[in-house]
């Protein structure tokens, strides 16, 4: 059974269809890179998944249940978590809070702050400050931080390096593959080609809210030209 | 201008008259600008909410002679009366316009009012002050009715309790991150309409509330929940929507107004609160407290 099976589905806002029969998986453990242009669909997949933007046809097995017409609240208490794009911390919340307010109590070998204060010790010393106050990286941290006290067995990252310093990507992309190592199953968007052939195993490349290529990260990462063909806005 | 007679006891007392008034538009405030804050409703029934806190209580008072008891059991029933309004009639139209949710909540604010006047009649009631707030007490060598300084006194509590409650509490945390991104806190697992129908029975209680403790000093009926709710929208808006910091000096600023106005500028005390709000507006058209400036 895999972790996560998206089959199908036709994703809408309003009149405009952007997902257009999509279909993708993600095996229990493993990381997947999700790829492609702007604008071609990536976070509409993810918000398909999440819930916050259901589809309208096809299903998402979630652990091999339904959850294409389920609820957001309710999907991630199965144990899906969200780094979303835009990091979206709470700017009126303490970091503290910003974790805490996630926090499910903590189960067994599960997450709880002081797990997530080990992986990000920055984010204990800035304990007490609000979420608008952190920069770029340090809100990275955080939102990873949060998605994590849910204890999830599947974590959706939408471009998790957007906007960040180099030194600041290279220390985010380690935690990723910490996390994917130690079990954690992870959906993985990325404008940063690199980066996600890096951390994934297999990828998918979409295009115009359909998969236009699909297979292992080894094989894109050592075709240049493949990557220029999938990826690179045509003049 | 009324200045022949300012001394500085009657300053004093027309200052402490405000802050009980204050007190009162604080807790119908704090409920609104939340309520509004995470729920985007306007609800327009708030004032009505205090005038059934009132008649309740009223009519508690009748059956036991009890004014404790009605302090309490009547912003429960009104809380009731919340819950089956949240649950029942504003929950299908979260997901349609804005406007349907203003209808709506004006439609019940005339019905329900009318249901008042059906069931209690339509000459205006009292509740007396309960001991031992019963009596005015020596302020500056005159008498200054004590229950008014309780009301302050109980208003202050209740204040640093919500402040408590919204800032250190999870809960609180909970509605504060919804005020920015409800979305979000949705994809974490928070179940946001029980939160939402808390949020909004909470906020009813409170309106119940302050409507029994202002029984005791100005009489009521048929009238107020329309009054009461313009000084709540004044105070919501004076002070930035959203923040209990906004409603709590909003308060402050409209209860000094309306008291020290009355007594001062008797000529123009029905407008001062109207002047005070297009000044405030003026200088900072997102309110006092509202951290995000337009
Ligand atoms: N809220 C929205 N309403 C309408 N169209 C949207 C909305 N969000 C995104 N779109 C459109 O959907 C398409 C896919 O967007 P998105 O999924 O954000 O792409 P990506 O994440 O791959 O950059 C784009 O054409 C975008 O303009
Ligand atoms: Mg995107």
């Amino acid at each position: 059974m895999s972790m996560l099976e998206v089959n199908n589905i036709n994703t809408f806002y309003g009149k405009s269809h952007i997902i257009q029969g999509l279909s993708l998986s993600v095996e229990e453990g493993e990381a997947v890179a999700l790829l492609g242009r702007n604008g071609v669909g990536k976070t509409t997949t993810i918000r398909s998944i999440i819930g916050f933007t259901p589809p309208r046809s096809g299903d998402i097995l979630f652990k091999g249940k339904q959850i294409a017409r389920r609820k957001p609240e309710s999907i991630s208490r199965m144990g899906m978590g969200l780094v979303p794009q835009g990091r979206r911390v709470f700017p009126n919340l303490t970091v503290k809070e910003n974790l805490t307010v996630a926090s499910r109590g903590s189960a067994k070998g599960g997450w709880d702050l002081e797990r997530v204060y080990k992986y990000f010790p920055r984010l204990k010393e800035r304990e007490k400050n609000l979420g608008s106050q952190l920069s770029g990286g340090e809100q990275m941290m955080l939102a990873i931080g949060r998605g994590l006290m849910i204890n999830p067995e599947l974590l959706l990252l939408d471009e998790p390096s957007d906007g960040l310093a180099p030194m600041v990507l290279h220390d985010i992309a380690d935690i990723v593959v910490q996390l994917q190592k130690q079990g954690l199953s992870i959906l993985l968007v990325e404008q940063n080609v690199k980066m996600a052939l890096k951390i994934a195993s297999r990828a998918y490349v979409l295009n115009k809210g359909q998969v236009a290529w699909a297979g292992a990260a080894e094989e894109l990462r050592n075709n240049e030209e493949l990557q220029h063909q999938l990826l690179v806005v045509s003049a | 201008m009324n200045l022949q007679n300012f001394t500085f006891e009657t300053f004093v007392f027309q200052v402490l008259n405000g802050l009980s008034t204050s007190m009162l538009l604080f807790l119908l405030a704090a409920g609104m600008t939340l309520i509004f804050g995470l729920m985007e409703v306007v609800n327009l029934a708030h004032g009505t909410y205090y005038l059934l806190g009132a008649y309740f209580g009223y009519s508690v008072m009748n059956a036991t002679n009890n004014f404790w008891l009605a302090l309490v059991i009547a912003p429960l029933g009104v809380g009731v009366v919340g819950f089956v309004m949240e649950r029942f009639f504003l929950r299908p139209l979260y997901s349609k316009a804005h406007s349907n949710m203003v209808i709506l909540t004006l439609g019940f604010a005339y019905l329900v009012g009318d249901l008042t006047t059906l069931i209690w009649g339509g000459d205006p009631k009292s509740i007396p002050a309960p001991a031992p707030f019963d009596h005015s007490i020596e302020l500056l060598g005159r008498s200054f009715p004590s229950y008014r300084l309780f009301v302050a006194g109980l208003g202050l509590l209740l204040a640093l309790g919500l402040w408590l409650l919204l800032e250190k509490t999870r809960i609180g945390a909970i509605v504060r991150a919804g005020v920015s991104d409800k979305e979000m806190v949705r994809g974490m697992g928070i179940n946001i309409s029980l939160v939402f129908t808390a949020l909004f029975v909470f906020g009813m209680v409170l309106a119940g509330l302050s409507g029994v403790v202002a029984a005791p000093f100005q009489s009521f009926g048929l009238g107020d929940d329309l009054r009461i709710l313009v000084y709540s929208l004044l105070v919501v808006v004076i002070g930035g929507l959203g923040t209990l910091s906004g409603a709590f000096w909003g308060a402050i600023v409209i209860g000094l107004v309306d008291s020290l106005g009355a007594a001062y500028f008797p000529s123009f005390a029905q407008f001062g609160i109207y002047i005070v709000m297009a000044l405030v507006l003026m200088v900072r058209p997102t309110g006092l407290f509202n951290k995000a400036q337009a």
